[in-house]
Order: structure tokens, then sequence, then C-alpha cells
């Protein structure tokens, strides 16, 4: 299967202002068909400047930026633009005109036929939930949130494939603004939009974006998921775009097994008898054992009950052990880990390497380790020191 | 004569010459639109024009200020030694009055046009025309139709001294009556159909202004 063409291209992308100002340096970057990507970071850092040189409100002074494979430069800017949905922080509906004829603007500039364009004008009020006789109201007589919404469904009323977007849910209060979210999350999750976001607000990016693209003084910080980017922030400058609020939490949520098991487990081969085996729990004060192969390969593990079961110290280990346990990888995130660990009353969940090597154990304390960190934050090592006196 | 009142002898001049005023009244009316209409035609392409570059809106305006300095008989007379006497004459001097307002109204209500209208505008992929027809002239119609009202009134007023050199009009009932000994009722006859079309004509056109400003502007 051939590769993906990405539909937007930003190619060694650069824009200078003639008092010399550097609005964007070098700037690189490849969107694919159904990617949401976010431009985010200060302002003045040249996200909006690249946003607008894709419709070409804005020509780069060097660089090219392709869509759908052309160059934008070879391209009509007014062809372009009525081929790419355009939404920002304003809103900017046409006061004078109704509902129905600014969401129909860009079909009518298109010269669709009338009957086509008073069918998608109903089509797409229906899709945000807006009653019908709606369409003859003029935008004073709605709401913001509604205006917006309007302004995001005239955005794709000629079926643009990509959409840009300013901004668009800054002047909004949270509660329209988590809904008009959702909106452009369906659009681009379930109708396949390309939606390129320019946006101030962190929450709004990890939410919706699946690629994060930070700006600073017209240059790219870092350009990676949002999982990525709340697991290995670029610099100080991300993780302070990021907050330490959410890079807690994101810890929490993207903490892998590794990061909280207990390094070297008491561990048996499976030669040994069980006599032996017990000898080695009393002598770490444990009670149970992973037995593992010679090349450390988890193959069982031990449970004293077991043992006691059969009183016959002298068998070898590998008869009685519960055979091919329980166990994660070591970067398999917690979140999908704890319930298992809970629901199923497991003291404890060996942690292997992607070649079955054990190299930890998760248990339960461990588990309300983190979570009380989280919630109270890190332990202080002075206070245990008192309570050692 | 002598025995009656002004307003009986402003009644009795009306009843016997209402043909003649009304005559008068059309000639006067029919000059100071012709002269405002000029002025439309040429005075909202250059508004719309300087709107877009602005750098030429500073000459332009100031241009437009220093006719209006002019007084309208100096104005006249001026155009008198090159024109002639006659309406030709007083229809320039309108059209050069009306200017001013048309032009500095033409201008601010294009420039007023919100900006995130005209980007959006701009951005869904509007032709530089298509902005200024379906967008900017509609939103700003109101303000351009109060510079036409503003004209409209100046030019009925520059319109009566326009009889002065012979352009017609209501004037001439004026200029007959400070004439005429005792012409106090004659003066009327042609100062009040002249004040009382100033008035009905900024009226009219008043109702004009709310009839062609598009309907979703919110009344403010």
């Amino acid at each position: 299967m051939a590769q993906a063409k990405p539909i937007v291209e930003f190619d060694h992308v650069g824009k200078t202002y003639p008092n010399g100002k550097q609005a964007l340096v070098d700037f690189n970057l490849k969107v694919m068909p159904g990617d949401f990507v976010c431009f985010i970071g200060t302002s003045g850092g040249g996200k909006t400047t690249a946003m607008r040189m894709i419709n070409r409100m804005l020509d780069p002074t060097s660089g090219e930026v392709k869509f759908d494979g052309k160059k934008v430069a070879d391209l009509d800017p007014i062809e372009l633009r009525r081929h790419i949905g355009y939404v920002i922080q304003n809103i900017g509906l046409i006061p004078h005109m109704t509902l129905e004829d600014n969401i129909c603007l860009v079909p009518k500039l298109l010269k669709w036929p009338k009957e086509k364009r008073e069918a998608r004008a109903r089509e797409l009020i229906k899709l945000v939930e807006m009653p019908e006789d709606f369409l003859s109201r003029y935008p004073h007589e709605i709401s913001g949130g509604q205006q917006q919404r309007i302004g995001v469904i005239r955005a794709l009323a000629a079926d643009q494939k990509v959409m840009l977007m300013d901004e668009p849910f800054g002047a909004l209060d949270p509660l329209t603004r988590e809904k008009l979210q959702d909106l452009v999350h369906y659009l681009q999750h379930d109708l396949g939009k390309t939606i390129i976001m320019v946006t101030h607000d962190m929450d709004e990016a990890l939410r919706l974006a699946t690629r994060i693209v930070i700006f600073d003084d017209g240059r790219i910080i870092q350009s990676a998921s949002p999982a990525e980017i709340l697991k290995h922030p670029a610099n100080d400058f991300v993780e302070e775009l990021i907050g330490p609020d959410r890079m807690n939490e994101a810890k929490v949520m993207l903490a892998t097994a590794s990061s909280i098991m207990l390094n070297n487990p008491v561990s048996t081969t499976g030669d040994v008898t069980l006599g032996e085996a017990l000898v080695k729990m009393n002598n770490h004060h444990i009670d149970s054992l992973i037995v593992v192969d010679d090349e450390h390969r988890l193959i069982g593990e031990l449970d004293i009950g077991q043992v006691m079961a059969h009183r016959n110290l002298k068998l070898k280990v590998k008869n009685y052990m519960l055979a091919s346990p329980r166990s994660v990888f070591e970067d398999d995130l917690l979140s999908s880990i704890y319930q298992t660990i809970i629901n199923r009353h497991l003291k404890y969940m060996p942690v292997v390497d992607h070649d079955h090597r054990v190299v930890g154990i998760i248990t339960r304390s461990s588990l309300a380790t983190l979570l009380c960190e989280h919630v109270w934050g890190k332990a202080d090592p002075e206070d245990n020191a008192d309570e050692g006196k | 004569m002598k025995d009656l009142g002004l307003w009986q002898q402003f009644f009795y001049y009306f009843q016997h010459n209402g043909m003649y005023i009304l005559g008068k009244f059309n000639q006067h009316f029919l000059i100071s639109i012709e002269g405002v209409l000029l002025a439309a035609l040429v005075g909202i392409p250059i508004g719309a024009l300087i709107a877009h570059y602005r750098r030429l809106s500073n000459p332009v305006i100031q241009l437009a200020n220093l006719i209006q300095t002019i007084p309208s008989l100096a104005m006249l007379s001026i155009l008198m030694l090159g024109l002639g006497l006659g309406d030709q004459t007083v229809i320039t001097t309108i059209f050069l009055y009306s200017l001013l307002p048309i032009i500095q109204n033409t201008y601010t209500g294009l420039r007023n046009t919100s900006p995130a209208v005209l980007d959006a505008s701009k951005g869904m992929g509007m032709t530089k025309w298509q902005q200024l027809w379906m967008v900017e002239i509609p939103l700003s119609v109101s303000v351009i139709m109060a510079g036409i009202r503003n004209a409209l009134v100046v030019a009925i007023g520059v319109t009566a001294i326009g009889a002065f050199i012979g352009a017609g009009g209501l004037g001439d009932i004026i200029i007959r009556g400070t004439n005429a000994t005792n012409g106090g009722a004659i003066i009327l006859a042609g100062a009040l159909p002249t004040a009382l079309m100033a008035i009905v004509s900024d009226l009219v056109l008043e109702g004009v202004q709310k009839l062609v400003s598009p309907k979703g502007l919110s009344e403010s």
C-alpha cells in the first residue's frame, strides 16, 4: 500500500518582515489527512503566521508551503481559500446575512445551485443540534457559542477537507468551549477532516490534537503526539507551557510499570527443591518466589501455601510451581495494569522485558505509594529521618 | 394689499401664484438633487478607493475639506466666471460641496467594517470586489446614506443662493421679495417652501436610510 501523502506540508518555510523581524524560521511539518494538529506557544511565536500561510493569507519569504502536493504559491489564492475551511476567534459571521446565507457563503461563491445550498444548510445546522428555523435568523439574534458553532460549520459547508482554526474557542465560556471541542473532535475523528488549530490552551491541545507543535520565537521547540510531549517535554519552556499540575498528572497517567517496580525481586530456578525455596522465602521474609529459567526468563511462581500443601520438601520447585503466571511488560502503562492487580487481589505482579526476562515486580504497596505521591506530593526524606530517631 | 397683515399677504400670494411657486419648487429640488447625485456617483467610488489605499485618504479628504471652506456665494461667483450664468454652475457648486460629506462618510463606513468580518470573508475566498459588494457596502450603506442626507440639506440652501446667478428655483421668489417694498410676504413665500423642502427631504432620506440598511444589523 502506498504511503499516504501529506495534505499540508511546510518545507523549510521562513517569514521575515521588512523590518527584519523573523516571524518564522525554517519551519518543517507534514500534516497527514485526518490529523488534528495544534499549534501552541507564546503570542508572537509564529503559530498564527504559519497557519495563515496555508491559505495564503500570508506568503512565506522563503521555503515552500504545499497543499495536497501542490505548491500554494502556484495556486490562485481565491480558489485555494474556497477549498480550505477557515474559522477565526472573533467568529466573523457576516452580520447582515442570515445564518443560512452565512453557512452557504462558500458554496455560493462556488456557484452551487440554490437547492443544493439549502439542503446543505439544513444538514449542517442539524449537525450542531440547532433548530432548522434558526436558518432565517441573523447572527446578532443568537448567543456567542451558537455563533461560533455556525462559524465552524460554515467552514465545512463546501465539504472542505482541511480546516484552519485560529484560536476558535478562546473567547467562549468553558462549558460552551467544551461542547465546541466535542464538535471539532467529531469532525476530525468521525468525519475525517484534517484540522490545524492555533490555540493557547494546553488542555485543548492535549485533548484534541494528534500532534502538537510548540512554537517559541518563530521556531519549533517540539512537534510530537500529546503523550510524547507529556512524557518527554523537550525543554523547560515546554514544561512550563504544560504546567506543573498537568506534568504531575501526566506522570501518573503515563507512568509505566518500570517506573514504580521494585528491582531485583527474589527469584529462584525451577531445579531447586521446595525446601530450599522455603529457606529462601524465610531469609527474605517473603511468602512467594518468582521462578525463572537459566536466562532469567519468567517461567512460574511459587507461593508459600503451595509449599506447605506438599510437605515433601525434596520435591523440585518446577513441578509444583504455578506455571506461566500473569506478568506485565516494563513499558506497559500503569493505567492499564492497576485494575488487574486490584480486581484479582494479586499481591504482586512480575514485570518482564520483551524477552520475558524478569526485571522487577510491582506490589500493591508500590501502587499505593504512587497514589499517595500524586495526592500529597513526594514524601520528604527528612520526615522519615525524624521518625527513625 | 397694504391693509392686509403679513400672513394674509402671504396666503394671498400663495393663492394667486400657487402654480408658479410649485414650478420653482420643482426646479429648486431638481437642481439640488442633481448636484448631490452627481457627487454620490463620484464620491462613493472615491471614498471606496481611499478606504483601500489609505495613503490617499488624507490628501483627498483635505482637498474636499478645502472646497468646503469656500463661502457658497464666492464659489458660485468663481465658477460663474468659467461656466457662465445658469443652473449648470449651481449644480457644479453643489457637486463640489457634496463631495466632502459623501467621500468622508463612505470612507468612514468602509473603514469601520469589523476586521473579523473582513478577515473571515477574505479567508473564505471572496475576491476584493465580492468583499466590497457583499460585505463592506451593505454594512456601511447607512453611514453613506447619512452623508447623502447631509449633502442634500446643504444643497437645498446653496440652490437658494444660486438664484443670484440665474439658476431659478425658490431663490428667485426670495430675491423678488427683497427687491420689492414691503416684500416680507414674498420672501416668506420663497423661504418657507425652501425650509420645508430641506426638512422633508431630510425626513424622507432618513426613511430611505432605514429601508436600505440591511435587516440583520441590530438597532443601534
